[in-house]
């Protein structure tokens, strides 16, 4: 697998439009299985540049999580990657654990959504985000000290010499939060994944740290994962809307959200009430369910619950660049270009 | 509201004494609330974690014992009653938890989880609600009778929690966070299905929730909570349309909202973090993160008071002007 443009008939998201430069994080066709007819990710293929967030939404089992611990090497025993990421020129799938280890914290660094499980309850925090500095770093133990405090203090924890030395659960939620954005950020990657890392916090502190995270990730591509398109309106310049392992729908977040093109998209932003408008009647559903792993055929995972569907949508439709901007759909029956169809709004 | 409530709470306050090594302390989780829920109204406890409204909702249940302040349903006391007319009572209130998957016996059928109420209260099922009948109130076909719990997804499971919720024909359910642990497109399954069961059957409804969306959807009469207290409450329009304590802005204003047509940075954002219900502020409970905080909020605890229009309840010694700046 190369990075040269993509063969004819793929399509692609761009990177941010008017941008020539060459994309820092590319993703081409990003497979994850876990054996023959259990594709749990079926063809992943998206650019970012730095400064970008992308985010991508879905429901538990669309293969978001998934995507992203494939691109650092994290995937469960029996799951197996293929195709190609590439982030600023060096491959990620199929890269031996000895490379990986070197890239995980420099070029590509995680953040969880539990920053209790995620940080050792035994170390002071100060002395986590030292041992990142450590491993990447020749710098001596006061320079990483000193550092330690500087990130801290970037990501917004009051008295940080005093808090570096406090232990995991000292702190509260949102402090151990952005703990682990300084630690992500410790080693200044390329790439950082941030899986529903704001799912677990109060929605007052929510606000704090999608703000923060927006802030100090300037010089990274952010891949952020989570299920709700309100956090996605807030973060992301451009989203991924993925269903049962395949994309439905990507573009910049306004049109997305604002004039969503694949029914899925539609429906999914329909189900949810929305704070400023009172809705009256029932709330939409999307009537069925997930097809799990293994119990999906060839055509359109989504065409058994889509009221678009049609005899065509037997096949799988192909991700299709949409005309008016740089998004694209893979829907043979997309919703038109324009308002939010009621046809969809009123699914029984 | 009708005129006289169906549950009410007032003055109602629960401490809990807490030990470490260190140091003895007293954590208030409740502190002097005044609720009613109508019948066949709804309720909604909105607030973050540690607010105190999950507290509130096992002390209107009758499973906590409050330190002060009375539940009176139908005007009849909790706290007076004898063990047999309390047990009476609890087949008129019952609750529905966040966690289908904790809250159903993974070892039982669906059919003895749906019978077990009836086995416990040693009554048969009433009129409308045997096993098949139950299954069919919450669209469940008569054949998960004979499942257990782990073969159901997460909201069929939590179909099954209402199921056992409605199975004595109670008039008030307590909803703590019914639908926050399931995906969104099922969320709207269960939220319809609660709003069904409410019409059909004329229950009450404490609807304990974190999501203001889904608040904003589906009660008529909202209260906030932050540790502790309730800082604003009145009709939910009121309080979405014209939020007066601070503390209801800032949380209204932090909810993300799906869609990219105002400035992200333009709204206000609280200061810090939620202190620890064992430190709470003297004088007002927010003032720790109130913006407009003066000196006599740190010193003088605000009352409920009528406020705005339309006319709500805050506790705020500023909820005439009270705006808090982006």
């Amino acid at each position: 697998m190369t990075t040269d443009p993509a063969p004819a008939g793929t399509a692609r998201a761009s990177a941010s439009p008017g941008s020539g430069a060459a994309p820092l994080l590319s993703v081409r066709e990003l497979r994850v299985s876990f054996g023959p007819g259990r594709d749990a990710v079926t063809g992943l293929t998206l650019d970012a540049s730095r400064g970008e967030v992308v985010a991508i939404v879905g429901e538990s089992g669309c293969g978001k999580t998934l995507s992203a611990l494939a691109l650092t090497g994290l995937l469960p025993p029996g799951a197996k990657a293929s195709g190609s990421a590439r982030i600023g020129g060096t491959e990620l799938i199929g890269a031996s654990e000895r490379q990986l280890r070197r890239l995980r914290g420099s070029k590509v660094s995680m953040i969880f959504q539990d920053a209790t499980t995620a940080l050792n309850p035994l170390m002071s925090v100060g002395a986590q985000i030292q041992e990142v500095l450590a491993i990447h770093g020749g710098s001596s133990r006061k320079e990483r000290h000193a550092r330690a405090i500087d990130l801290l203090t970037s990501v917004g924890v009051p008295d940080p010499a005093v808090r570096a030395k406090s232990l995991p659960h000292q702190l509260s939620g949102g402090m151990r939060q952005r703990v682990m954005v300084a630690m992500a950020l410790a080693g200044a990657p390329d790439l950082v994944i941030a899986d529903e890392p704001t799912t677990a916090l109060d929605v007052t502190v929510q606000a704090q740290v999608l703000a923060l995270l927006r802030e100090v990730t300037r010089s990274s591509v952010v891949l952020f994962i989570t299920h709700d398109m309100g956090v996605v309106a807030e973060v992301a310049d451009r989203v991924v809307v993925m269903y049962a392992g395949a994309v439905a729908e990507s573009g910049a977040v306004a049109d997305v959200l604002g004039r969503p093109r694949h029914p899925y998209t539609a429906a999914l932003l329909n189900s949810v009430p929305d704070p400023d408008r009172p809705a009256t009647g029932e709330l939409p559903t999307i009537p069925g369910r997930v097809p799990p792993l293994g119990e999906r055929g060839d055509g359109c995972p989504f065409a058994d619950r889509c009221p678009r569907s049609t005899s065509q949508c037997a096949q799988q439709p192909p991700l299709a660049p949409v005309a008016e901007g740089i998004g694209e759909v893979a829907c043979w029956h997309p919703l038109p270009a324009g308002a939010m169809s009621d046809e969809v709004k009123t699914t029984p | 509201m009708s005129d006289s409530p169906l549950v009410e709470a007032r003055d109602l306050t629960k401490r809990y004494s807490v030990r470490s090594r260190t140091r003895k302390a007293t954590l208030t989780a409740v502190d002097k609330v005044d609720l009613s829920v109508a019948a066949g109204g709804i309720l909604a406890l909105v607030g973050e974690s540690g607010c105190g409204k999950s507290t509130t909702g096992r002390l209107l249940l009758g499973l906590e014992r409050p330190t002060a302040g009375t539940v009176t349903v139908d005007g009849r006391d909790l706290a007076s009653l004898p063990a047999a007319g309390l047990r009476a009572l609890r087949r008129e209130m019952q609750p529905v938890f966040q966690d289908p998957y904790d809250s159903l016996n993974p070892r039982m059928r669906i059919a003895a989880i749906l019978s077990e109420p009836a086995r416990v209260h040693r009554i048969d099922p009433p009129p409308g609600r045997t096993v098949p009948e139950l299954l069919d109130l919450v669209n469940l076909s008569p054949d998960y009778a004979d499942r257990f719990p782990h073969e159901l997804s997460g909201g069929q499971r939590q179909r099954i929690a209402i199921a056992r919720a409605i199975a004595l024909d109670p008039r008030f359910v307590v909803c703590d966070e019914p639908v926050s642990a399931l995906d969104v497109s099922v969320q709207a399954q269960v939220v319809n299905l609660l709003m069904r069961l409410q019409r059909e059957l004329g229950l009450a409804y404490l609807f304990i929730s974190h999501d203001l969306a889904l608040v904003r959807y589906l009660a008529q009469e909202t209260a906030v909570m932050y540790l502790g207290r309730i800082v604003e409450r009145g009709p939910t329009s009121a309080l979405f349309a014209n939020p007066r304590h601070p503390y209801t802005q800032v949380l209204l204003a932090s909810v993300p909202r799906p869609r990219v047509d105002r400035s992200r940075t333009a709204r206000p954002l609280p200061a810090g973090d939620l202190p620890s219900p064992l430190d709470r502020p003297s004088g007002c409970v927010f003032s720790s993160r109130c913006q407009l905080a003066t000196d006599r909020c740190r010193t003088e605890i605000p009352m409920l008071r009528p406020v705005g229009e339309p006319v709500r309840l805050a506790a705020c010694h500023y909820a005439e002007t009270a705006a808090v700046a982006a």
